[in-house]
Parts: C-alpha cells; structure tokens; sequence
C-alpha cells in the first residue's frame, strides 16, 4: 500500500486520469448537441470505432498526426451523415438504428483491416504523442497531470468550455435547445428542425469519431474490440451530466480516474484478480446513472430534452 | 426547402412490409457485392459459396440449425422485452450468465442422476439469466434509469464474471500450462441426446420450435402477455387502465433473460458439454437482428433466425473456399435490418424528392 | 386569400374558402372545431402548403412557403397550444429564431428592447423569467410580444381566450384595440358567439371546412351567427332534469395537497364533496392544479398531505388499480395518452382494466371470443362509427375514440366518474352524445366530477360548481348561478 502513496504514484495516475477521459469527454460532448436537438445516437459506440479505424490507417500511411486527425472528422461526418438520414428523414426507431450501427461498424472495420493490411498482424504503430506545453509543463505536480499530456487531450479539455459557450451563448446554441424541447415552437419561428438536427448529429459523430481516434494511437494498434462499450459509457455520462459541458467534464475526469486507478492496481499486481478491475468502470458507469437520478439540470425532465427520440413532423 | 421529406400517409398493406425486407435484403447484398468484388472475389463466386454452404447438404443444415437454436430462442426472449418496450440489448451477458450457473450446477453436483440434475441445471440458468436481466428491469422500473445502457454494462461485468470463473476457480483441473479457458466437461448423464448419428443437432432444437408455440401464446392468449403489450404500446394509458407498469417492466425484462439463459444451458449441454470462453459468437447481438427481422413475431423470428444461423455457417464455407473474411457476412447481416427498419417509415409514410409543400401545384 | 384548398389523409379540411381581411381591422374567424379554422390560419402562416389557391398581401400575391416567409411578411401567428419552450426564458423565447445560426446572443440589449417594447403596448412581462414560472397569462403576451418584436402587422390569434378568466378577457380585448390603433391587423379564431360580438369588426364564418360568408358585425345578431355555424336551430340548453333530491356524500377529499412535475406545490389544500346523483363542475382557469387532481384522483399522483374518503371512510390511494377497485373511474384529459392504447384494436382496448376478470379471461388466458363480443357491444350501443372490434383504436376520430373511452368507463359501473375536460376537440354531434351520457349516468345514481376549463360546459351540466384557483378551492355556487360571482372566483377574488 506504501507504493499507492507516493507523489510520483498519484502524480501518475492523475496523469493518466485525463488520459483516459480524453475520448470518452470528447464522444460526450459532441453527444451532448445531439441529444439537446432530440436525437439519441446510440451508434457513437460504432461512429468511435470507424474513428478509430480510419485514424489508424491514415496514420499507417501518411504518419502525419494531423492528417490522421482530419481524417477522422471526415469520416464521422460521413457516419453521421448516414445515421441522421435514418433517424432524421426515416424516422426510423433511434435506440434500433443506433445499436445495430455499432454492431455493424465491428464487421465493416473488420472486414476492412483484413482488406487494407492483408490479414498480417502489424505490430505496434507509432502511438499519441505527448506535446508538453512549455513553461506550464514545468509547474510541479500541475505541470506533469495537465500539461504534458497528447494534444488530443488539450483538445478535449478546450472543447468543454467552447461546447458550453456554443450551447448557451450564440443562437445555433438556442435553436438546439428549442428544436430537442418544443420542435414545433423552433418551426413557427422558421428555426429548421431538420436542419439544426442533421447539424447535431454531424457534431456529435465528428467529435465521437475523433475520441475514437485516441484508442488506435493511444495503443498503437487497432482491434475491433478495442472500445469496451466507451461510446455507451459517454452516453452514460451525458445522462450523469445532465446534458451539460460543465458536468459532463467532471464525470469524464472521475471516469477516467477509475480506468487508470484499475489499471495501476493491475500493475501493483494487488491480490484483487484482475477481471474485477476490469469491471470497474461498467459498474462506476451504473453507479452515475444511479446518482444521476438525483438531479436535475435545465431540460425539461430528468430524462432529457422533452422531444428526446420524438421524430418532428409538421 | 428540402432534399428528401418523409410526409404521413395512411397506413399500407402488409405487402408493402414484406416488399421492404425484401428490398433491404438485396441492397445489403449489393453492398456485400461491392466489398467481395473490393476483396478480389467475384461476387457471383462468392455468394454461390456461400449459399452452398447455408444448404449445401445435410452436414451443413444440421450445423445451420445447430446454429438457430441459441439464436430462436435468445430472440423470443428479446421480443418479449421488445413488445413491452423494454430495450434489451444484455443478452450477450445473459447468455453467458445462463450458462456459467449451469455449468458450475453440473459441476457442483455431478453425483446426482441426470434425470434430476439436467432440469436443475436448467433451472438456475434460467433463474440466473433472469435476474441478471430483471436487475435492468428494476432499475427501469424503479429509478427510470436507462435499461439500454444498464445492460450494456451488465454484458460487460457478465464477461469479465465469466472470465474470472473460466481462469480460477472453474479452470479445467488437467489443463497444462495457460490451456484455454475452459471448465472441465460437465456428467455425461446430462449430455442431451443428438438427433442423427454423425450430426451435432441436439434435442434442443426441439425444444426451441416447442418455446416459439410457448411464447407465442404467451404473447397472445395470456394476461400476461396482453399486459405487457400494453405498457409497451402506451404506458400511460395501461397506467390509468390499473396495470402495473413497473410489473410488468420487470417481468418482460426477467422473462427475456431467462430465455437467454436457457439458451445457455442448452449450448453447454447439446454442444460443447462444459463451458469455454467464446462458447457464444455473439449470439446476445446477433439475435437483436433476428428479432428485428421477425417482425418481433415468434414465427416471424423463427423463419428469421434459420436463415440468419445458415448465412453465419455458409460464410465459413466461404472463407474457406475464397477467403473472403466472415465478417462481410457480419457487416451484410446488421445492415439489412437496419435498411429494414429506415425502410419501415415507408408503411406510413411516402417519400418525395424536393419536398412538395412549398412547390406550386395549379390547381 | 382566394379558393384556398388543404386536404389531409381522408379528409378535405378547406373546401374553396376565400377570406380577405381588410388592413387594421379585427376580423373574427368563427366556426365550430373541426370547422377548418385553424388549418385555413396554418396555410396563411406557412405551416400547411395549399393544394389549390392564392394568397395576396396588401394586394400583392406571394408565396408563403413557411413560417420564417410569413414572418419576413409581417404574419405572426399565437396557436392555440402556446409555441413556447417552457424551459427557456421569455428573452431567449423572443430572440429565437431572430439572427442567422452563427451570431451570438445578446439577452441584454433584447431584454432592454423588449421592456421597451412591453411598456408600451402594456403587455408587462419579466424578459429573464423562465416561462414555465409564468402563469398562462402572461405567456399568451410572450407569444403576442414574439411577434410585435419581429415587427409583425398582421396577427392571427387562436382562440384566444380560452385560458383566461372573464376579466382577464376584458383586458385582453383592450390590448387588442390599442394593437389595432398602432395599425396591426387581427385575426381572430373563436367559436364563442359573444367574443365575435364583442371585439370584431367583421366575421367570417365557417362550416364542414367551407366559408360559408362574411359579414359585418354590427349588421348582425348572435342567433343569427349561432345558425350560420352550425348549419341548424341550435340548442342552447342540454335537456336536463333537475338533479335527484336524495343526495348521499360518495367521494371526499379533504385538504389535499400535491406537487407538480417540477417538484413545486400544484394542490395546495383541496377540499371538496361530490355526492351520488350530482354532476359537480370543478371550473377553473387551466393551471390551476386541474390536471394535478385528476392525476390524483385517477392514483398516479402521490399525495403529499391530505385524505380521501369514500363512502365516509378513509381510503388508501396508492395505486391506480386499487382506485378503479374502489369504483373511482376517471375519463382522462388526454385521450391519445391516456386514455387509449392507440396500437389496440378497439376490442383490446374495451378491457384495458377488466382484461383480468372473468369473463374476458380465466386463469391467465384470456377468451378472445368474449372480447371481441364486448368490443362489438360497445360500439353498437354507444354508436362508435366507422369501426369494427378488430379495427385499431388509433384509426377512430376524436369523437369516437371519446365514445369508446367513456363507453369502456361508463360499463365498469362506477360510484364516481371523474370526466376531464371531456369534450376537448370534439366535433358537435359527438359534444352532445358525450353530454348526454353524462347525464344519463348522473340519472342512474352515480356522482360524477366534472374537470373543465369550458365555462358554458360547467354551466350547462352542473348541479353545482366548485371553482379551483392556484391549488386550492376558492368557492362554491349552487344554481341558478350567479355569472358575475363566477367570474370573479375564478380571477381569484375571495367571495
């Protein structure tokens, strides 16, 4: 137990913390639009593993970080603009389509790593860079936790506060509001549903797409199974954080502090078998939506935005 | 003004639905084409692989059964959540639940006759699997939380469960070295019988066409089932009609794993007589398809889960006669219902192009 | 507007109906519901599209091809069911929609150009105020201020008046003659004859989704409007017998208290008798806690202090099914929600709360021939058109689908029939069938509360009437009823 308590120990840990909170905060604030303009995406579980497939191989062949990166938020638009064509125009049930999305997603990247890479195994890719902010990197403790962390990191820790002034301060932010509360009220004031809805899903998608991308050059390699149900534990935490930046951000943070608490005790290899810790996050993730109930932010009920999953029609 | 504009219009003919699936099946197909002709496989080649593998001959219809067993009887389970608006999607970990408790049951009292002990095995799978699944149902029920992430999660803590039981405590007792994760092969007293000599078909086919009739009814002629329905449809309105929501949240949640769980139980005792880690192909997913495909119908997801089982077996045959991975089968599999869902909007509603209610029409 | 055609599925809502309202006068749009009204105003504010027909503004024919065109023209529209989003606050209820997607809000400056704005138009309102704080009131003026804001001369009002009090109407009218002083011309929909009388210029009457003329008010008397509408003599009372002199208490309440959904205190000590052969009218200004005791009433409101007896002694009322075993059946608001199972045959639905009971099944299993059979008498005897038991509940048209509630309801021969807002949207013909039945059970004996926020409803079928403001019961009248009294109970005025 000494070791646990060590500076270095905790320093790390944290560390790691925003680590892994970098693409579950990133899908949950892209999620957290889609939901306020009415939709639920369940497919940001498959709309994150096409991310992080399509990362995965454009880093393979340009090695450019920035590229990959672009890349990734092509392809999420693509994805999210087929998926809005189902749940906008068809109208099509939204927990069904999103579901067998993702499902499907695990056969399509499949099928595509064979095609791409020929069935051989690669071995480890160049993995996420850290980009150690200079200057702020230097403050102790601070500087090892906040500031020597990917840029996907920065990224995702930048974008909660720009969600919060998007969703309350412009009126884009309005109108998302108006269209997942009182549809017909946007409408009569010529606020296109349709529109602004398409505009959610593709942020939410394009922002899944770019969590995604953390896992295959996090890890360096890409599975099919790589993501463990993280698209549905953003999902959760969207609930956990009542469809607020601010929240959402928190919940992210005390998730990823419970994947790398387990993953350090895994190291310290403690008597606790190892599949327990596993288990963690997916019982954390129960746990949030069990406090969640609790609360209530500024939608229309506990459950949501009041026209959540309710398809418009005039 | 836009593009593409679904707008109401009065509910069509049954025929139309079935004009939909039909549709959605040869779009995926098409699709799969797309891919097969990407791999360097003629597709013509490819799909005539495939189809001989689903029926090609006696050997690959009893594995093609063999195969729609678990999954007719997982996606019963499914509908019955399914019509009371309960979204399961832990089947998986159900499944898996099901049959750990009945694998361990086995184990525990391997002494006991098999008459006495393959109805006990059963039972605790089913009751196992219930609970696991009612558990989400509760949460519903009580808190109005989230079934569909609740057992999302549950799958996930049932697997590493699994796994953990499958590394130590359950762990085959003459494996050498890492060995798979397997237990040790359960009395022979339980096996169940196979229904020709040479193939793996088990009885418990039998039993899965016997629960279609069973939930069938259930669904149509019982209080029950007639409850369920209701709250599913409208909540509300069963709510002031005296019905007991929550009741009825847990019992179709409850019903539905413990289906699954059966299901388990019949795959450790007609097939692989112990428990093995990847004893299930995704059987928990791929009957959300099923079900979906069905119509939510019994016979419905019995003809669905027959044909889904054969394109699972005959995509074997065709990566091993022209490498084309498994998961294109996959891939084409869920797309189809997805375009079969999208598709559904058209029963009620028509599609137009460049969205008419602003266009003039003169009168 | 000229030869104005809309159909919808099965339906042609307007026939041909031309309308030409003259530039700052206000124009009474009158008719009975589903008259068509409100779907010819939905086509002139861009909502609906036309099959056929022209519009011309200020004599120049235009298109409207949606909302935001008709406001560009200066229309603006307040539904019936307001167009507001209850979680945002009146400035950001204003600003929406105003400024192109990318700009930024500034509440600020529209906070400080809408108190201008209020101030002068005396439509006083608190632009930071969350508008489900607000009572109904005062939201009907964000929506008219939503549209004085964007600059709008032309505004369509959809009745009105049907979420205020008498007084409250008067005020209302004078806001609306100082509008049309500043040159704003007004379109108002209303099926109530005195309101035309009262306020209009001139009225434009419809029938069956057809404009069947245009007259000048004063040229013209109620009765006169009342045939033109309806298209015969009409009733102007329920044919009724005077209630039984044997009254006995059934259902009591006494200091009931109850929260609403957001957690605040909608009941606030409601204490009330209805007794057997009495039909007792809860009137009220909607919001005033109606829906909370309905909700109560029906058990799937939790009380938060209080008691309800029946018969004389305490019950509990937990569970909705424990209620309808104590004989306390409701016919609920909100028909499609919680009436009916809109996915059900209508046989199905016919034994929604009786499915458990012999005869309809034994056992567990239920006895779909028996069902059927049920279904099928209930749509004879309560005349339910167009409809076979197999057919489903949601094919039926308001009225009938109304029909088939109160039939299901009715058959359970209850002690207490609560009936909520029961004629809401409903069509002449099937208003009296439903006032009838009303009737016809309170004759054979059973007490019946009825919840409406229709004040010629309560009137004409009461025995008495209690009047509900902010949660609690401010008054009770007994006939004949003194209008003046009335109205001043429901404004909240203690008497």
């Amino acid at each position: 137990m000494d070791q646990m308590l060590t500076l270095t120990f905790m320093t790390a840990m944290l560390a790691a913390a925003f680590r892994f909170a970098t693409p579950i905060l990133l899908a949950a604030l892209g999620e957290i639009f889609t939901e306020r303009s009415g939709i639920l995406n369940l497919g940001i579980e498959g709309v994150m593993l096409g991310g992080a497939f399509v990362g995965f191989y454009v880093m393979y062949v340009s090695g450019n970080m920035w590229l990959t990166f672009l890349a990734a938020i092509f392809a999420g638009l693509c994805m999210g603009g087929v998926l809005g064509f189902f749940y906008i125009t068809l109208r099509a049930n939204q927990v069904v389509v999103g579901i067998l999305f993702s499902l499907m997603m695990v056969g399509l990247t499949s099928f595509l790593y064979r095609l791409l890479f020929h069935e051989t195994m690669l071995g480890k890719q160049e993995r996420l860079t850290q980009l150690p902010i200079p200057g702020l990197s230097q403050i102790p403790f601070l500087g090892e936790i906040l500031f020597t962390q990917s840029p996907l990191t920065y990224l995702a820790l930048l974008l909660a506060p720009v969600a919060h002034f998007l969703l309350y301060r412009t009126e884009f932010g309005l109108s998302v509001r108006a269209v997942g509360e009182h549809p017909r009220a946007a409408d009569t004031l010529g606020v296109s549903v349709t529109r602004l809805r398409y505009l959610s899903v593709l942020i939410g998608c394009g922002a899944a797409a770019v969590g995604g991308v953390f896992f295959s050059l996090h890890f360096g390699q890409f599975l099919d199974e790589m993501l463990l149900g993280r698209g549905y534990i953003a999902v959760a935490i969207v609930i956990f954080g009542q469809w607020r930046p601010g929240r959402a951000l928190l919940g992210a943070i005390i998730f990823g502090l419970v994947d790398a608490f387990a993953l350090r005790l895994q190291a310290l290899s403690i008597t606790v078998p190892f599949q327990f810790l596993l288990m963690l996050p997916y019982v954390l993730t129960i746990l949030a939506l069990l406090i969640s109930v609790r609360f209530r932010g500024d939608v229309g009920s506990p459950s949501g935005p009041h026209a959540l999953m309710a398809p418009y029609e005039r | 003004m836009s593009l593409l504009v679904a707008r109401e219009r009065p509910l069509t003919s049954p025929l139309v639905y079935t004009l939909i699936v039909l549709g959605g099946a040869l779009l995926a197909l098409l699709l799969g084409a797309v891919l097969m002709a990407l791999w360097g496989v003629s597709p013509l080649q490819g799909y005539r692989e495939l189809f001989m593998g689903m029926f090609g001959s006696a050997h690959s219809i009893s594995e093609s059964l063999l195969k729609a067993t678990p999954l007719i009887i997982i996606s019963l389970g499914i509908a019955i959540a399914f019509s009371a608006s309960a979204w399961n999607i832990g089947a998986e970990g159900q499944f898996y639940m099901g049959a750990l408790a009945a694998t361990a049951c086995a184990l525990v009292f391997s002494q006991a006759p098999g008459y006495l002990l393959w109805p006990l095995t059963l039972i605790v799978a089913m009751v196992v699997g219930g609970i696991w699944a009612a558990l989400a149902g509760y949460l519903r029920a009580r808190y109005g939380i989230n079934e569909i992430i609740v057992t999302v999660m549950l799958n996930y803590i049932a697997m590493y469960f699994v796994q953990y039981m499958l590394a130590s405590p359950l762990r085959e007792t003459q494996a050498r070295g890492v060995g798979y994760p397997q237990t040790d092969v359960i009395p022979q007293t339980i096996w169940l019988p196979r229904l020709a000599p040479g193939l793996r078909l088990h009885v418990g086919f039998l039993l899965a066409v016997a629960l279609v009739f069973v939930v069938y009814m259930l669904l149509r002629h019982t209080t029950l089932g007639y409850r369920l329905r209701a709250v599913g449809y409208n909540w509300r309105a069963a709510r002031h009609a005296g019905i007991g929501v929550s009741n009825a949240l847990i019992w179709a949640m409850g019903l539905s794993g413990a289906l699954a769980g059966l299901a388990g139980q019949l795959e450790v005792t007609g097939v692989h007589r112990r428990l093995l880690w990847g004893i299930s192909p995704g059987y928990g997913f791929l009957a959300i398809v099923v079900t979906l495909l069905g119509n939510r119908h019994p016979f419905g997801i019995f003809i669905a889960a027959i044909l889904l089982a054969a394109l699972d077996f005959g995509a074997q045959t065709m990566q091993r006669g022209t490498g084309v991975p498994v998961a294109l089968v996959h891939t084409i599999q869920y797309l189809m219902v997805i375009l079969v869902v999208g598709g559904g909007v058209l029963r009620t509603h028509r599609l137009t192009l460049f969205d008419p209610l602003f266009r003039r029409r003169e009168a | 507007m000229l030869d104005i055609t809309k159909r919808f599925p099965g339906v042609v809502a307007n026939d041909r109906v031309s309308l030409s309202v003259r530039k700052g006068e206000i124009h009474a749009l009158l008719g009975e519901n589903g008259a068509g009204k409100t779907t010819l105003m939905n086509v002139l504010y861009g909502l609906y599209r036309p099959d056929a027909g022209q519009i011309a503004i200020h004599g120049r024919p235009v298109e409207i091809s949606g909302p935001r065109a008709a406001i560009d023209l200066g229309i603006g529209m307040v539904h019936q069911h307001f167009m507001l989003v209850p979680v945002l606050s009146v400035a950001e209820n204003v600003i929406l929609g105003l400024h192109g997607q990318a700009s930024l809000l500034d509440l600020a400056a529209t906070s400080r150009r809408l108190s201008k704005l209020a101030a002068q138009t005396g439509l006083s309102v608190d632009p930071a105020a969350k508008v489900w704080q607000l009572p109904v009131g005062v939201q009907q003026r964000v929506e008219i201020l939503k549209f004085l804001f964007r600059g709008a001369d032309i505004l369509i009002l959809d009745e009105p008046t049907a979420v205020l009090t008498p007084d409250e109407t008067a005020r209302f009218f004078a806001v609306l003659r100082q509008l049309q002083t500043r040159g704003v011309t007004i379109v108002l929909i209303t099926h109530k004859l005195k309101e035309v009388m009262a306020i209009s210029d001139r009225v434009t009457v419809m029938r069956g989704g057809r404009q069947v003329t245009t007259l000048d008010t004063k040229g013209t008397t109620p009765a006169r409007l009342a045939q033109l509408m309806v298209g015969r003599d009409v009733l102007l009372e329920v044919a009724k017998r005077p209630a039984m002199a044997e009254r006995r208490p059934v259902l009591a309440m006494h200091d009931l208290h109850a929260r609403n959904e957001r957690g605040l205190m909608a009941l606030r000590g409601v204490s009330l008798t209805v007794h057997s052969g009495e039909i007792l009218g809860l009137a009220g200004v909607s919001g005033n806690g109606q829906e909370e005791l309905a909700d109560v009433l029906a058990g799937v409101r939790s009380i938060e202090a209080g008691a309800l007896h029946l018969h004389g002694q305490a019950r509990p009322w937990t569970h909705p099914r424990a209620v309808l075993a104590q004989g306390v059946v409701q016919v609920p608001a909100d028909r499609l929600a919680d009436g009916a199972v809109a996915d059900f045959t209508i046989a199905e639905n016919a034994v929604l709360p009786t499915h458990n009971r012999r005869p309809f099944s034994r056992r567990g299993i239920l006895n779909w021939p028996r069902i059927r059979e049920f279904g099928r008498r209930l749509i004879e005897e309560y005349d339910i058109r167009g409809a076979r038991p197999d057919s489903m509940a949601g094919w039926l048209s308001g009225g009938n689908l109304q029909k088939l509630i109160l039939a299901r309801q009715i058959t359970l021969d209850p002690d207490v029939l609560v009936a909520v807002q029961p004629t809401r949207g409903l069509d002449v013909g099937a208003t009296e069938f439903v006032h009838r039945k009303l009737i016809e059970t309170r004759d054979a004996g059973k007490a019946i509360l009825l919840i409406s926020t229709d004040l010629d409803e309560i009137l004409s079928l009461s025995d008495r009437i209690a009047v509900i403001y902010e949660g609690r019961i401010n008054g009770e009248l007994l006939p004949p009823f003194d209008l003046d009294r009335l109205g001043l109970l429901l404004a909240g005025d203690e008497a």
